[in-house]
């Protein structure tokens, strides 16, 4: 429990206090050793508690996510109505790529993560995903250097979305910057479907500015 | 020289025995760490890599024959409280708790206890940290050859709120030439046990480090700290930080949560765009882009 506001409080003829109103609020981490609590005041533990009705697209991340342990992904598309599709990750890399892509004037489509190591399937899931909201064209797969997250991984998960969705891998992934473990073997089978790719040496900022470019024209 | 770690730093790995343990105790191990033990209940007897396995901190202690300086916590959210607990109970001064979600009131008795003690925690939630040459603490940078790419020993200290960000501005600083002293993976919890203002006595110590790299986010009061902290203190120490999360201050990102879990904007003044603010005034140059850093840190030690 992070807040407890009670208002207003009542004193009872015989002393004891009664509240009438309250608010509270509990981060999720601690709702599992909360569960007879939150029972009795009604709470639906299944339900989940966002300040707004979540999206199919947003829905079905969760259950791509939910279907394998390996790695986590999240997408959120509340409040994005760009065309730009961010296959990004890391938490602290995916606030930095989101910030770099609409200071060049870029206007994402969704914001993601990808963290821990996912399998092929969840990159997949995730890509797929946002390729199949409406007028995304293009993705960018971006992160910070990597060292638990798998280059190589990610790139076949990004690529075979292209693949089911019977896309070109080339022309769909408008940059590919993921440097860090296994990157050499990322970057030939990118090599092999014709993705433009960029190390380390590449920041960050011009890696989303490429995807600006290529993704809406003219950008940064 | 560096903070915190030094070449005759010892430390054991609690929860040794789970999966991203055993990787965390290789990558230390050939980066030059000196892991002296493991503890994971039931499991004594055992060998990690060659790492003596005990049931309990006392064991490790004992076998050792000396105070141990350090532990890395890598145990489930609901048994951190208690591994930390033991560590500090048992004399270890330096603990890095790598778990993420662990319910906040754990943490805060975690840090309370540790204040007492005289102990340090770093994270939860965290990469640990990283002396370039010297050692590592935590999964910090990878396997020991990745970390050696992004993290040459120089003259810049490195505090990050993101543990991959951490990699990302240290590499950045040592393709630059500019190197760093320690890189810090402090956290990205609400509460943690170590904030910039924390360490920055130790930085201010180190006559390896000229100046102080800072990632930051929106949510809390960390920076509000730091640029408190240097007032009273008069510090003059360059600072240059770097504010992700920007695009959070938009009206339609109100109410939604992103990134780490401390990254919560709750009211206008933890902000993006008033913390920017706060820092400036306090004298610290805030850069928009991650490749602006080592120029911005160049120009303020006049290299």
């Amino acid at each position: 429990m992070t807040l407890a506001e009670i208002n207003p409080l009542a004193k009872l003829s015989d002393g004891s206090f009664v509240a009438l109103d309250a608010h509270m609020e509990m981060e999720d981490e601690a709702v599992g050793r909360h569960k007879k609590v939150l029972t009795e005041l009604g709470v639906d533990l299944s339900e989940p508690r966002e300040m707004y009705e979540p999206s199919d697209f947003e829905r079905n991340v969760k259950a791509i996510d939910a279907a394998d342990h390996r790695g986590v992904i999240q997408g959120k598309d509340h409040g994005f109505t760009g065309n730009i599709g961010l296959v990004i990750g890391a938490g602290g890399g995916s606030l930095t790529l989101t910030d770099a892509v609409r200071n060049q004037g870029g206007k994402p489509a969704n914001y993601a993560e990808i963290g821990g190591n996912p399998s092929v399937s969840k990159s997949c899931g995730l890509a797929k995903e946002i390729l199949q909201k409406d007028g995304v064209e293009k993705i960018a797969v971006m992160m910070s250097i990597v060292s638990n997250t798998r280059v190589d991984i990610v790139a076949r998960g990004v690529i075979k979305a292209c693949l089911e969705l019977g896309k070109d891998p080339g022309e769909t992934i408008a940059i590919f910057r993921i440097p860090g473990a296994w990157e050499d073997e990322g970057y030939k089978i990118l090599d092999k479907y014709g993705v433009e790719y960029a190390d380390r040496s590449v920041s960050m900022w011009d890696a989303a500015g490429t995807a600006v470019a290529k993704i809406q024209g003219g950008g940064a | 020289m560096s903070i915190l770690l030094n070449e005759d730093f010892t430390f054991i790995v609690q929860g040794i025995t789970g999966r991203e343990a055993v990787n965390l105790t290789r990558e230390c191990l050939d980066f030059g760490s000196s892991i002296v033990g493991g503890v994971t209940p039931g499991r004594k007897g055992r060998e990690v890599h060659g790492v003596p396995v005990f049931d309990t901190v006392e064991q490790a202690v004992e076998h050792h024959g000396k105070p141990i300086d350090g532990a890395v916590a890598t145990v489930p959210p609901a048994f951190t409280k208690d591994a930390v607990f033991e560590a500090i109970e048992n004399g270890i001064k330096l603990i890095v708790v790598v778990t993420e979600r662990i319910p906040r009131r754990d943490v805060a008795e975690m840090v309370e206890l540790a204040d007492e003690r005289g102990a340090r925690i770093i994270g939860p939630n965290c990469l640990g940290l990283i002396a370039p040459g010297v050692a590592k603490m935590g999964g910090i940078g990878g396997p020991a050859k990745d970390a050696a790419k992004a993290y040459v020993a120089g003259s810049v200290g490195v505090m990050s709120r993101s543990g991959g960000m951490t990699t990302e501005i240290s590499s950045t600083l040592t393709a630059a030439g500019l190197g760093v002293s320690t890189a810090v993976s402090i956290g990205g919890d609400a509460i943690i046990g170590s904030t910039y203002a924390d360490l920055m006595p130790l930085f201010e110590e180190d006559p390896q480090t000229e100046a102080i790299v800072i990632y930051t986010e929106p949510g809390g009061r960390m920076e509000a700290e730091l640029v408190e902290w240097r007032e009273e203190a008069g510090s003059t120490m360059p600072i240059v930080a770097f504010m992700a999360g920007r695009f959070m201050d938009d009206e339609s990102m109100k109410g939604m949560t992103f990134g780490h879990a401390g990254t919560i904007v709750e009211g206008k003044e933890d902000s993006a765009t008033e913390k920017i603010k706060r820092l400036e005034s306090a004298g610290i140059t805030v850069v928009e882009r991650i490749d602006e850093i080592p120029d911005a840190v160049k120009e303020r030690i006049g290299a």
